[in-house]
């Protein structure tokens, strides 16, 4: 096909196929596949026999980041984007999700919202998550400690993917905060209908309104469109792939929960303060470590080579294979710390039952007990961080940011 | 009253096909469950970036649904998971039914997201994919062009529906659907039933057409010079006349009733006042209840409507009714049709004096809160300017009283959008192929084929098809047992659901036709082996050879004899007591031929 006669994206063109002869909009072309929006809405996808442009049309341009930047007139709050479904649309050209957010849309759905707040949104990157990196998280970091001195809270949409380590790295970051920090999420792109970001959004920034001055995560408490949790982000964890509900507070309550337009918070929780106290160090050679039979010595060497720390998620009580013990050892002697957490994701470590346990610990193992494993991994980088190594042990054992149970109460279990 | 001639009927004939369901793997029926969640939908844009018009209107409606969970459904219908591939064997079918009407198949399938946010569909969409353009229906000498067949998921169905809160079960939502859309081809019912019977009866042959009252659901396309108006959901084919004849005529009056209107001057813009003081004292329960409940009453004078509001076979004023209807405001109340309501000529008159109503002029009256008086306002608006514009197009919903009801503007191709979690499917050569070697014919050739393969009646044939058993029958007969196996699943499985009050999968009942078929057991056997399972035998006690054997005449004979059964008295009483033995199957003809020799002994 000449290059001048190919139609491009909006063009209205006139084709023949198996001898009928039809109309369209043009979209894309696809391996000689002319793919094509027919007059009642359908796509098709075939090979014309022939084909005329008769109307040169406008192309369907998506409108990215589109929209106003501030929009409101009440109590101010930042909304960071940060990419992830909760901000996506539909590119129909290739059939993509790409991140977009317009929050007039967000604003001008709820009357109370416009009065009540004044957003602006700060755009940070259009990244997924499972492609942020820990360096990434001190940007997000400074960007928030900036937004939170001009604003009452910020609100970080985020991919949900990675949204739970992100939350966590804030926290450990944060050593006093002016307001809360909201990260929120979507499992069902904004583009549908039945999108969950738009009352997760709405419950988001409620919670940015409060007195909450600790980093969490607003998401549906279970599939209906009827609360949302805030999670501690230190004690959030996505627990299926793809459920509106998929973050749970693991072994604790959620803090708090909005629902018909108001948010309340019941749980423990630090106050906002009259200032950010950031600390931004972040230790990045320190390795997670899923510990499954068949783990190979060799394999576990590699994933501690050049490490200044590790987190090994052991089975049950934090045990692992008492053949690794050696070669641990000999890394914590020099200098490397080895932290053990669970894969049960509930419940917490406990290194002095079993012999085995025993050992870990004489190799120089420590217990993080019910922390997270995926919070333990960026504590561990934050205190490596921004800590003397003496202080090591006793810090990781020390409830920072929640994200240590006390006590873990019977009735908060899945 | 017949339908005018410049007529135009076109059909969309939506079928439900029993393979599972389109995007999941969940069955195709379930028992619904205790347990239920809520939801609420919002327009988005679709994909030439405009929300389309029936979408926007149900968003302002504002409504919660709640969504009942049944057996078979899954995280995919209560959208928590993105669909699984399509189901094969409902494209074979799309396929195979294409192909019975010479329609031309697409190489590449494209699943579309339909925007529907009236809670039909938990996602806000409803997935659909054109499969076929082109072909035609012929049928006693009426031809239809065919446009498209596609294949689509079927909805919700609604089990309630309350100001702010509509309930929908998930049972049926993602069973397949076909959907057959004709060119208005068509002029009168007759026709177009003639039409909609051959389609249904090719999808009867096909053998796939799930069972139940609402498998076949029709929308009928109508035009008479004023628009098309699609009537959605008539489920009976013997309805479509008188629907169409109402709906003419409704349209016919409607025409009238805009001819008098711009006559006497046309209409103005409304200008709705309160009026609530001349209600002070007013009996009507309904004033006092909306006053009592903080809503206040508006009048607006509506020029030159006087008499073609509720008089002979004018109703423009339920035309603005059903509009509010649609936005949750009922009780609008007009001149005409008071005293009504509790409401008196005397209160009549007072408003008619304050909005200065001229002989020809009529008013209307609402009785609401001051927040919905603008969206009233601009609804009725929005309906009165239509009408006069002779522009009747609209989505009407079919009732059961076989009179239509308005349901929203006519959808447009804007609430189209690609499903983005669906690759496209390039339609491959093996399933092309096999579609094409199910390719249904047309019943009455298909029956005749049937009866004889299979050696049996034309009417069993025709019963096996229509009570859509066909597949199963062709799944186990062959020539020799035919007419048993057809008995069976006519007479003897229908008389067991009777009889049991329940009924067998037939994957279960198949296996027990097999094991007789594969041991030479006749009928006698099968009904016995069939009835303990329907009593509640286990599978592996039922098919038992002992059991199930038939007895030789001398068996039997050597039966009655140890058991000193009389053979003088009837024969129902005699099979009574010789199944009660358990010593096999008795087949009663050679029971009945015992009586007899002893009966002829007897006159010796």
């Amino acid at each position: 096909m000449p290059e001048s006669n190919k139609p491009e994206n909006g063009d209205i063109i006139k084709f023949t196929w198996k001898g009928k002869e039809m109309e369209g909009t043009f979209i894309s072309i696809d391996s000689d596949f002319f793919n094509v929006k027919l007059e009642n809405g359908y796509n098709i996808s075939i090979k014309p026999q022939s084909f005329e442009i008769i109307k040169k049309g406008v192309s369907f341009a998506v409108n990215e980041g589109k929209g106003a930047k501030v929009s409101g007139k009440g109590k101010p709050i930042s909304l960071i984007t940060t990419g992830g479904t909760i901000v996506s649309k539909v590119d129909y050209r290739t059939g993509a999700v790409f991140p977009s957010l317009d929050i007039e849309e967000l604003t001008s759905r709820f009357r109370y919202m416009e009065q009540n707040y004044r957003l602006k949104r700060v755009d940070f990157s259009n990244i997924l998550s499972e492609n942020i990196e820990p360096g990434q998280w001190v940007e997000i970091a400074k960007k928030t400690e900036h937004e939170l001195r001009n604003s009452e809270g910020v609100v970080i949409s985020h991919g949900t993917d990675t949204m739970s380590y992100t939350a966590s790295a804030l926290a450990f970051m944060f050593e006093k905060q002016m307001g809360p920090v909201i990260l929120v999420g979507s499992q069902r792109s904004s583009d549908r209908p039945s999108s969950d970001s738009y009352l997760n959004l709405e419950a988001a920034v409620g919670f940015a309104t409060s007195e909450f001055g600790e980093v969490g995560i607003s998401m549906h408490h279970n599939s209906s469109d009827e609360r949302i949790d805030l999670i501690r982000g230190t004690r959030s964890r996505k627990m299926h792939s793809t459920r509106r509900d998929a973050f749970k507070s693991i072994g604790e309550h959620p803090v708090g929960a909005f629902q018909d337009g108001l948010f309340s918070l019941s749980g423990k929780y630090r106050r906002k303060c009259r200032e950010n106290v950031l600390k931004t160090k972040l230790e990045k050679e320190v390795s997670l470590v899923y510990f499954h039979p068949g783990l190979e010595v060799e394999d576990l060497e590699k994933s501690m080579d050049g490490k200044k720390g590790m987190v090994i998620m052991g089975t049950g009580l934090g045990h692992i294979n008492t053949k690794y013990l050696q070669s641990i050892s000999e890394r914590v002697k020099g200098g490397m710390k080895a932290v053990a957490t669970t894969q049960c994701i509930y419940g917490s470590t406990n290194l002095d039952i079993y012999s085995t346990g025993r050992e870990m610990e004489k190799a120089g193992i420590i217990s993080a007990g019910n922390i997270l494993p995926e919070t333990a991994y960026v504590k561990m980088m934050h205190l490596l961080g921004n800590y003397s190594e003496e202080e090591f042990e006793v810090l990781m054992k020390t409830n920072m940011r929640g994200e240590i149970l006390e006590r873990e109460e019977l009735g908060v279990y899945l | 009253m017949p339908l005018p001639g410049n007529t135009m009927i076109g059909l969309e004939v939506h079928m439900q096909i029993d393979v599972g369901k389109l995007f999941c793997n969940c069955k195709s029926e379930g028992e619904l469950l205790d347990a239920s969640f809520t939801r609420r939908l919002h327009s988005t844009s679709g994909e030439i970036g405009s929300k389309d018009i029936s979408t926007n209107y149900e968003e302002s409606r504002d409504r919660l649904f709640k969504y009942i969970i049944s057996g078979n459904s899954c995280l995919i219908e209560a959208d928590e998971e993105p669909p699984k591939r399509i189901n094969p064997g409902a494209l074979k079918a799309a396929l195979s039914m294409s192909l019975a009407f010479g329609s031309s198949i697409l190489e590449r399938v494209s699943v579309m997201r339909k925007v529907v946010i009236d809670g039909s569909n938990t996602g806000g969409f409803q997935r659909t994919s054109l499969v076929a353009i082109g072909g035609e229906i012929n049928s006693g000498g009426v031809t239809a062009g065919i446009t498209s067949i596609c294949l689509e998921e079927d909805s919700c169905k609604k089990v309630d529906e309350r100001e702010n809160l509509v309930t929908y079960s998930l049972d049926r939502l993602g069973l397949p659907l076909i959907e057959i859309s004709t060119a208005p081809d068509m002029k009168s019912a007759d026709e177009a039933i003639a039409i909609a019977k051959e389609i249904g009866n090719r999808m009867m042959v096909l053998g796939l057409l799930r069972k139940g009252a609402d498998s076949i659901r029709q929308d009928v396309n109508f035009s008479m010079g004023y628009g098309r108006v699609e009537i959605k959901g008539v489920s009976k084919l013997s309805s479509i006349k008188e629907i169409l004849e109402a709906e003419a005529k409704r349209q016919e009056w409607l025409a009238k009733a805009v001819k008098i209107v711009k006559e006497r001057g046309g209409y103005e813009e409304l200008k709705f006042t309160e009026v609530s003081s001349l209600f002070r004292d007013s009996n009507s329960k309904m004033v006092i209840k909306g006053i009592e409940e903080g809503r206040r009453i508006f009048a607006s004078k509506l020029p030159n409507f006087r008499g073609v509001m509720k008089t002979e076979g004018f109703r423009v004023g339920r035309e603005i009714a059903d509009a509010l209807k649609q936005i949750n405001i009922k009780g609008v109340i007009h001149y005409e049709e008071l005293p009504a309501y509790g409401l008196t000529l005397a209160e009549r008159d007072m408003v008619a004096a304050q909005l200065e109503l001229k002989e020809n002029d009529s008013f209307l009256m609402l009785i609401i809160n001051s927040d919905s008086a603008n969206m009233a306002k601009s609804t009725i608006e929005g309906r009165i300017e239509k009408i006069l514009s002779l522009d009747f197009s609209e989505t009407r919903a079919a009732l059961v009283d076989n009179s239509t009801r308005y349901m929203r503007p006519l959808s447009g191709s804007s609430r189209m959008y690609p499903e983005t979690d669906i690759p496209v499917i390039t339609i491959s050569s093996p399933l092309l192929e096999s579609a094409t070697e199910e390719t249904p014919q047309p019943l009455s050739e298909f029956t005749a084929d049937i009866s004889k393969k299979y050696g049996i009646s034309g009417q069993d044939a025709e019963t096996l098809i229509s009570e859509r058993n066909i597949k199963k029958f062709t799944g186990i007969a062959n020539d020799k047992n035919g007419k048993i196996i057809s008995r069976i699943i006519n007479q003897t499985i229908p008389e067991l659901n009777k009889k049991y009050q329940r009924e067998i999968e037939w994957e279960n009942i198949k296996e027990v036709l097999e094991f007789c078929n594969e041991n030479s057991l006749g009928r006698y056997s099968m009904e016995k082996a069939l009835g303990l399972i329907y009593s509640g035998s286990r599978k592996e006690d039922a098919l038992n050879l002992k059991l199930l054997r038939p007895l030789t005449e001398g068996q039997i004979k050597i039966l009655i004899e140890r058991h000193e059964i009389n053979l003088h008295s009837n024969i129902a009483d005699i099979m009574k007591k010789l199944n009660a033995l358990d010593e096999g199957v008795v087949d009663p003809l050679l029971v009945a031929g015992l009586l007899n020799t002893e009966k002829n002994k007897g006159s010796n």
